[in-house]
């Protein structure tokens, strides 16, 4: 363990303020709450905001899992990985179901997550009507009254436009019949894992600096109509690797050509799957 | 009894807020502080251990107690925090007489409701007082709480605070070692 940084990086102050907003955050899920983002030793969109989160809940015993786009060996998943092995020589794994703590970049492991679990999401844009309306003095308005026609116009107008609604990733989806929230970047494939999830669900984002929560047993619903109703996607292949058909896939170019192979995007998913096969 | 907070601040606050973030997340369910912090019969052992886990300079903290004096000279000589007279404006609230009410807390706004009170009751007992059943988030179908000591009309007060959300108070009740939250998206069913 590096000497001359506080346990976590973070000083006690700072994680002091964290922890209230967090605790704040999941008293009223979806919510987004302002906090004093600190600058961290790495680029903004790089996941500051969820190593923040980290970092104010991470503990000696914790067993610290990473992944980025579903994979254990990318560079994000691996350098924060070695950041928190050095600020608080904990130990990490690959194995889902052996972690106590998963910070995720776009993707939610295929494995269940259990009620002892925490899974922190790195957040680029924690503001899911930010794009239809960019004054942040408006958008927490429309929060506050469940003013949201303006996403319903716009998954009509998509509708109406292209048949179907076309956001396969960053879907919206609304928390507890209340906030609509904005489920960071992961595939639509993944929303309904959201819903009912066992375990404690945490959102950081470092550079618009806001925290939000989503409760064990919490009732999460992708925003939909009754004549077309949220469908998530769906593969004709299987994995290249595994042969799973039942998650989700990942397309990669192999030749000049341009020939195609699929493979599980949960790369401790495809592994344990093909040693269960053997 | 002479502290200045937890011997090994780090980990202990950060042992102690795993513990809350849990029985917040886990809203009814009775949660054990991991250390024993005695306070010659100031507070309880779980009231010392939210307040050291989560009072600062940045904080401010509401108190209605007989004891008054001796909580504010215990949180000021071990967290800084300010102790303020308004109970409408405090972050954090400690409370041990029986009667209270909801309203003359900080509630927050529509647009920022986390500027809301969170209220640290400590009660005599909390299994053989009236049982209530609540459901909502972090709640699996319903659970079931019987705390003594709470003011006769809070089932009330209760459901006007789930009838603002998202403004209201978050509760933390505690007795002994032990504690549960109730966070506002509780909802009180009998």
């Amino acid at each position: 363990m590096k000497t001359g940084f506080n346990f976590a990086y973070l000083d006690e102050a700072t994680k002091r303020m964290i922890r209230r907003k967090i605790l704040k955050a999941v008293c009223i899920p979806g919510y987004q709450c302002p906090f004093g983002g600190r600058e961290m030793p790495l680029a903004y969109g790089w996941g500051t905001g969820g190593i923040q989160v980290t970092a104010s809940i991470i503990g000696k015993e914790d067993i610290l899992k990473v992944i980025d786009q579903g994979a254990d060996d990318t560079t994000n998943a691996v350098s924060i990985k070695n950041f928190f092995k050095r600020v608080c020589n904990i130990m990490t794994t690959d194995k889902t179901a052996e972690a106590s703590l998963i910070q995720t970049r776009h993707r939610i492991p295929e494995t269940t997550l259990n009620k002892d679990q925490i899974i922190v999401y790195q957040v680029p844009q924690p503001e899911p009507l930010r794009k239809l309306e960019p004054k942040e003095k408006e958008t927490r308005k429309l929060h506050a009254y469940k003013e949201y026609a303006l996403m319903h116009v716009k998954l009509y107008e998509e509708i109406s436009q292209f048949g179907s609604v076309i956001k396969t990733w960053a879907y919206p989806v609304e928390t507890n019949n209340r906030y609509i929230t904005d489920p960071t970047p992961i595939p639509k494939f993944d929303n309904p894992k959201m819903n009912n999830m066992e375990a404690l669900q945490l959102f950081g984002a470092g550079r618009e600096k806001r925290i939000y929560a989503i409760p064990p047993y919490t009732k999460v619903k992708s925003l939909d109509f009754e004549d077309h109703p949220f469908e998530i996607q769906t593969w004709d292949e299987c994995c290249s690797i595994c042969g799973s058909t039942k998650s989700y896939l990942d397309e990669i170019i192999i030749n000049n050509e341009g020939k195609k192979n699929f493979i599980c995007s949960d790369t401790d998913f495809c592994k344990s799957n093909l040693e269960k096969n053997k | 009894m002479e502290y200045i907070g937890y011997q090994d601040q780090t980990h202990s606050s950060q042992n102690m807020f795993r513990t809350i973030l849990k029985a917040t997340s886990f809203p009814g369910s009775i949660f054990t502080v991991p250390e024993n912090l005695e306070t010659d019969n100031v507070l309880y052992s779980s009231t010392a251990n939210i307040i050291f886990t989560l009072f600062d300079i940045d904080t401010k903290i509401f108190i209605d107690s007989e004891k008054i004096s001796k909580i504010q000279n215990f949180i000021t000589f071990n967290t800084n925090a300010n102790c303020i007279e308004k109970s409408n404006h405090c972050d954090f609230a400690i409370i041990q007489n029986k009667e209270f009410n909801i309203e003359n807390f900080n509630l927050g706004s529509d647009e920022y409701p986390d500027n809301s009170s969170t209220i640290i009751i400590e009660v005599e007992d909390l299994v053989n007082g009236e049982e209530l059943i609540i459901e909502g988030p972090g709640i699996q179908k319903t659970k079931s709480i019987s705390p003594t000591n709470l003011p006769k009309n809070f089932q009330s007060q209760w459901q006007n605070n789930n009838f603002i959300f998202p403004r209201g108070v978050d509760l933390i009740l505690t007795c002994k070692d032990n504690f549960f939250c109730l966070p506002r998206t509780s909802k009180v069913l009998k």
